[in-house]
């Protein structure tokens, strides 16, 4: 035969030559061209991303110095297996932190792939092993891990995890040292990469292959009769293989404990006190859908919709009875807190600990096997052939591409997440403040962010600048962190009363912490942080606004854990070892060790699938993932937002709280009068005050009341958190009914106008020089100003029932304008001090010859006498201040007598400034007829005020004189900037003799930037 | 011996490559001061590459060295002066150094200023007005000088300074020298009241505001203005400026109002607005 015959001959059967290895490079090639482009534009949105990266960071800075000082004043690195991070520091060396995390993704997406390759060809043939291949890449678990969560260690983990399963398997049916060697190494990969699943992946993957390959042991004939004997075949196999065993199981210990034996260390003596942070994966997913959209429903569609065929295949033969276990097992635990039994399963101090969803993402992977062995019978095997016998071939394609079709379109779905339901704030550009942290020595104190997001671990990637908080909860030991639910400082308000409590404990007690600057990327906080005495210093080009305080000291020195120099050097060379020898091992194996088919102990497995799981697996995928992308549609465009009133005005207020205000708008009657452009001019003269400005909806309850059948008057009672506290606020609103949809009639809106035309007002504004001699090195002597002059007018130490506070009056007897701090120390028996700062109840700038009343919050009456109080030392440090120190607003105000102790303030407040005032507010203070403060209180008012208008309100206030003590059996001593003063001379207030006790300063907050010039 | 020969080569080679410790240089014109700027310094040794250079106590001054036949001749390199004092004189070759205490000085006559500290540099006419002056002169090099109408180098004074408000300048050419007199507290607040029937509103000036020696306030004091209608008390607060704070406030018909103006403890008289 001639060569020309010869190649005629064959036939061109591209895809029968290695059907399994074609498709692995299909699948290779697909993780290249789908997510190796989607992920860099997808990473800015993850959670977890930019922690990793920080991490990675850390150790491209640090590699053998394992304390990182730079979140929560400083913890160990050793908290959190290294290999992951240091393998992304280390192609970090060539290419930029973001890059080198997608090329290290995209590396570890490859290994999964040939991971599950191979762990498939465990079960069934190469051909399913190939399609089991392909599924990876299209898997929504595996895509919402890497394109939503960003979790990498994750991924790693389970990629080497199920390329050691293979080989496990191995050694248990021919018991080679090769495969146990190999086995060893790849766990030894896992160990270093993710704890989490080296534990739990014992339990869930290793036994169930432990089993397996027992089972495969077992003599064929003669076949056990029952289960017990079953039970009792296995037990004498396990009895004969005992070394193999023991040998397996001490190695691997040695392996868990030896190679990440700092994180152990650590582990045990800094153990984790931190309180439980709620996770949306312990919800009810029953009634918190949301949550059981994004951690169960979204990364288990597929297997919910080939769940017939996974159940039936892996319950056929024994030799899945293991896996059949493990996979129940991970579903029900996935399913959070919608059963009691994860809880009981786990123990109440597991279930609150773990975040719940990488049970469920463990199920997607136990499952890939049995989906592609119905998939690929379903495209090439007998289930196509029964569909083409009973319907026809073009029904099978048109089901395949609908199929196909409709889940491309859930993936795709899967990858703009964020754009649906936005999980983060936009991507912030970090430049602008890393030069600002990089001059003036900005970096001697510590920072915040607060709206930022994940986005505040790539802040803290690209700057040596240390700041309080951190995105690692495991590692905290703040207190103020540890005894609160509480995720991070930088989205407190999502974190309920707990979270707004715990940032307030930080930005009063900034000086414990030196924490000096704040950058804000959220409105929200701004009364927040004003109330509490920071001031806007500067608007970044990137739109955050730096806060600062003034009186702040420079980080303390941080005595950091101590770790031996053994311990160190094992932590940043062992670990990368681990996965260097891993590589060269498996080339070894590779050239010298692998069997051409040494998955030949494999069993066979039957084709056969019933009609019922034929039928229902054929047609659930389309049914599941055409459902919900249509639910989407019909959410996003087709809800019927007005079919009644209560839904109309729930709908509204939805739109308000986003700021849809276009939305918002077309819930009103149409009417030419009332256009948009009517609707946000009315919105911006009654809006701007604290709610809806600076609140977030925290519920609604819709009252309504038909009238008619097309008119409806309904009642809203909504409650808003706002950064100082929850409001409730009660609307009445009147709907009608027009081409069956519900419309609100716009309220009657009267505006108070002003005479004037034009207004003007003097501000007398200060600028500080700065240092006046240019030149790099310190301040000369000649060019520090001096510390302001300030004198206390009154300090008293109040006790009312379980309460107690230093109450008092500070004045600034300077000529400049003056930020003040102060802090009370109590000087507890038993060498005991205490510190506490001020909160609300004080104004922290003052003016030129200004006073403000002040109250420090102490601890309860128990403890403190409990502790014994022998002194109090009351602080007041001074520094020149160019913001903040006006308060605008003219309060008028008249006193009457409530019920119990109480009083009723009428408040009647006139704006004479140029700028809006957008929390008018009142600092009062409880004065008795010798003009001693016993309380201080800050009141303030829902809606803004307008430039030379007046609005009214009425404020309950208790008084507490006849029940509260004024204690004076210990002494109090007064410092200014560390030097002991005098208190001046007590004087009477007649202004607040005449209105029963009561006297009030303006304290107001206005978010017209006065003094950036 | 055949064998051995390549031995006692080698073995000879190695001893004579050795390095030979080189010996302590000779002063040859040792002096108890030394004048940088007129250096010559006439040192006996062995070798070439020899390097010096003079260590004071606040920077290392170069030096340029001479190699002839005897040893070596060493100058300054820059002919600029030096702190003045003990210092080391340092000659080194390799790895060798040789240290000679020497104390450096001046020849040249040097520019001189004056130093006029104040403390303190803010003087408030509420507490004291005095002042601790402390002066001194230094030379460009930093090297103090004799006084000319003190004995010694330093001289200190109390001065009471006068007490008009304002920036003066301890050295008149030097900016960094200023001290401030504040402004102290007023004294007392004249307050006054004219009715503008235009704008149906009393115009109320607190001022001039002085303390007891006449000084204006300063700018930007805060002046709380209290006002009462006999039912509600209301309270303006506006920055002083040039002596002066004023307000306006609405009239309120017919009804009488009180109004008050206070700067910290000071208060005014109580005026009554009579529209």
């Amino acid at each position: 035969m001639t060569d020309r015959t010869y190649m005629n001959k064959h036939s061109n059967g591209i895809w029968n030559d290695y059907p399994g290895k074609n498709l692995l490079l299909l699948a290779m090639s697909l993780v290249f061209l789908t997510h190796g482009v989607i992920l860099y534009f997808t990473l800015p949105g993850t959670y977890d991303a930019f922690v990793h990266i920080f991490f990675a960071d850390h150790y491209s800075r640090f590699w053998f110095e394992p304390w990182e000082y730079r979140w929560y004043t400083g913890f160990l690195s050793t908290s959190y297996p290294p290999l992951v991070h240091q393998a992304i520091a280390l192609i970090s060396k060539v290419f930029p932190l973001k890059i080198a995390f997608c090329i290290y993704a995209i590396s570890i997406l490859q290994v999964l792939v040939i991971g599950v390759y191979r762990f498939t060809k465990i079960f069934f043939d190469k051909s399913t092993a190939g399609v089991a291949a392909v599924l990876t890449v299209i898997l929504s678990s595996i895509a919402e891990t890497l394109h939503v969560y960003g979790q990498m260690p994750t991924l790693t983990g389970l990629a080497f995890l199920l390329n050691a399963l293979p080989f496990l398997y191995q050694y248990l049916v021919k018991n080679k040292t090769i495969y146990l060697v190999m086995t060893l190494v790849f766990l030894a990969v896992v160990i270093c990469s993710h704890h989490v699943t080296a534990i739990f992946g014992m339990i869930f993957f290793i036994a169930p292959v432990v089993f397996m390959a027992l089972t495969d042991g077992l003599p064929r004939a003669p076949a056990p009769k029952n289960i017990v004997q079953f039970g009792l075949l296995l037990i004498k196999r396990v009895f004969k293989k005992y070394r193999q065993f023991f040998l397996l199981g001490i190695l691997v210990l040695i392996l868990a404990i030896g190679l990440i034996f700092p994180y152990w260390y650590w582990s045990k003596t800094d153990p984790i006190t931190q309180v439980s942070i709620p996770h949306g994966s312990r919800d009810n997913f029953f009634r918190k859908p949301s949550s059981g959209l994004i951690f169960y429903i979204i990364p288990l569609t597929l297997i919910f919709a080939l769940l017939p065929a996974i159940t039936y295949a892996i319950t056929r033969q024994k030799r899945f009875i293991g896996w059949a276990v493990s996979f129940a097992l991970c579903l029900l635990l996935g399913s959070g807190g919608t059963t009691p039994l994860p809880k009981m399963m786990l123990g109440a101090n597991a279930f609150n600990i773990l975040t719940l969803d990488r049970f469920g993402f463990w199920a997607s992977i136990i499952a890939i096997p049995f989906m592609a062995k119905f998939i690929h019978s379903f495209l090439s095997g007998p289930v196509k052939r029964f569909w083409h016998d009973n319907f026809g071939a073009s029904s099978h394609f048109i089901l395949s591409a609908l199929t196909g079709f409709s889940y491309l379109l859930f993936i795709v779905f899967i990858f703009h997440l964020g754009s649906f339901r936005p999980l983060q704030p936009k991507e912030i550009e970090i430049q602008p403040i890393t030069n600002f942290l990089n001059r003036d020595d900005h970096m001697r104190w510590r920072f915040l962010t607060l709206g930022f997001g994940d986005q505040m671990a790539w802040l803290s990637a690209n700057s040596l600048a240390a700041s309080v908080d951190g995105n690692y909860h495991s590692a905290r030991r703040l207190p103020e962190l540890t005894t609160r639910p509480v995720e991070r400082l930088e989205n407190a308000k999502f974190s309920g009363d707990e979270g707004l409590a715990s940032l307030n404990n930080f930005l009063s007690g900034a000086e414990k912490y030196s924490l000096k600057y704040v950058f804000s990327n959220d409105r929200y906080y701004d009364p927040l942080l004003y109330y509490n005495g920071w001031n806007r210093t500067i608007l970044l080009e990137n739109g955050i606004m730096v806060w600062e305080k003034g009186n702040i000291s420079t980080i303390k020195p941080v005595e950091p854990k101590k770790l031996s120099p053994l311990l160190k050097k094992a932590w940043g060379i062992i670990p990368v070892s681990s996965l260097c020898l891993a590589v060269i091992l498996t080339l070894f194996y590779l050239m010298r060790y692998k069997q051409k088919d040494y998955f030949e102990t494999v069993p066979q497995t039957s084709h056969y699938y019933p009609k019922a799981v034929v039928y229902s697996s054929a047609l659930l995928p389309l049914l599941l993932s055409s459902g919900f992308i249509l639910k989407q549609v019909y959410e996003l465009l087709l809800v019927k937002e007005q079919k009644n009133p209560e839904t109309a005005v729930l709908n509204y207020y939805n739109h308000l709280d986003f700021q849809r205000f276009e939305r918002a708008h077309q819930f009103f009657k149409p009417d030419p009068v009332y256009t948009l452009d009517q609707y946000l001019l009315e919105k911006s003269v009654s809006d701007g005050g604290l709610l809806p400005s600076y609140a977030k909806l925290d519920s609604i309850a819709v009252n309504p009341i038909p009238k008619s059948t097309d008119t409806a008057w309904v009642e809203v009672y909504t409650r808003w958190r706002t950064s100082l506290g929850q409001m409730e606020k009660t609307d009445s609103l009147q709907l009608v009914q027009q081409d069956h949809r519900w419309y609100i009639l716009p309220p009657s809106f009267t505006p108070e106008i002003p005479d004037e035309q034009m207004r003007s007002y003097s501000y007398v504004l200060f600028k500080k020089q700065g240092k006046r001699v240019i030149s790099s090195f310190p301040t000369v002597k000649d060019d520090r100003v001096k510390k302001p002059f300030a004198a206390f007018g009154q300090v008293n130490f109040i006790r009312h029932e379980q309460e107690n506070f230093i109450t008092g009056e500070i004045l600034n007897a300077d000529d400049v304008p003056v930020n003040i701090a102060i802090r009370v120390v109590v000087h507890y028996r038993k060498g005991i001090d205490q510190t506490y700062y001020p909160g609300t109840a004080m104004q922290y700038n003052l003016s030129p010859k200004a006073s403000s009343f002040f109250q420090v919050q102490l601890d309860s009456t128990q403890r403190m006498d409990h502790l014994q109080i022998k002194s109090v030392d009351v602080y007041a440090e001074t520094d020149v201040s160019e913001r903040g120190y006006i308060h605008g607003g003219t309060p008028g105000y008249s006193v009457q007598t409530g019920k119990d102790n109480g009083v009723l303030i009428d408040v009647k407040m006139y704006n004479e400034l140029t700028t809006e005032i957008n929390i008018p507010g009142i600092l009062v203070a409880e004065k008795d007829p010798a003009g001693q403060i016993w309380q201080t209180q800050l009141l303030i008012h829902n809606t803004a005020l307008r430039s030379g208008l007046n609005i009214s309100f009425q404020k309950k206030f208790k008084k507490i004189q006849d029940k509260a003590q004024m204690l004076r059996t210990f002494p109090i001593t007064t410092f200014i900037n560390g030097q002991t003063r005098q208190i001046l001379p007590l004087q009477q207030d007649q202004t607040a003799l005449a209105n029963k006790g009561i006297a009030i300063l303006p304290h107001c907050f206005m978010s017209q930037e006065i003094y950036l010039q | 011996m055949k064998k051995g020969l390549p031995h006692i080569i080698l073995l000879t080679l190695l001893v004579s490559c050795r390095e030979v410790t080189p010996e302590k240089p000779v002063w040859l014109n040792p002096a108890p001061e030394l004048a940088v700027t007129d250096l010559q310094l006439q040192f006996r040794c062995s070798g070439k590459n020899w390097k010096a250079v003079l260590l004071n106590f606040t920077q290392p001054v170069p030096l340029s060295v001479r190699h002839n036949d005897t040893g070596i001749t060493i100058s300054a390199v820059h002919k600029k002066g030096v702190t003045e004092g003990p210092a080391q004189l340092c000659l080194s070759t390799g790895d060798h150094y040789f240290f000679y205490p020497v104390h450096l000085r001046n020849s040249k006559p040097v520019l001189v200023s004056k130093k006029d500290y104040r403390s303190p540099k803010t003087v408030n006419p509420d507490s004291s007005l005095y002042q601790q002056k402390i002066i001194h002169d230094i030379d460009e090099y930093r090297n103090l000088a004799p006084l000319k109408n003190y004995p010694g180098y330093f001289a200190e004074e109390e001065i009471l300074l006068p007490p008009q408000a304002g920036t003066s300048r301890a050295i008149k050419a030097e900016p960094l020298s200023s001290f401030y007199v504040q402004p102290g507290s007023c004294t007392a607040i004249p307050i006054s009241a004219v009715y503008i029937a235009a704008t149906k509103s009393f115009s109320i000036t607190a001022g001039p505001l002085q303390d007891k020696y006449g000084n204006t306030a300063a700018n930007g004091t805060r002046v709380a203005f209290s006002f009462t209608d006999g039912q509600t008390s209301s309270r303006m607060e506006a920055a002083v400026w040039n002596g002066y704070s004023t307000i306006s406030i609405p009239s309120t018909g017919n009804t009488r109002c009180s109004i008050k103006a206070m700067i910290n403890q000071t208060v005014s008289k109580t005026l009554n607005l009579i529209p």
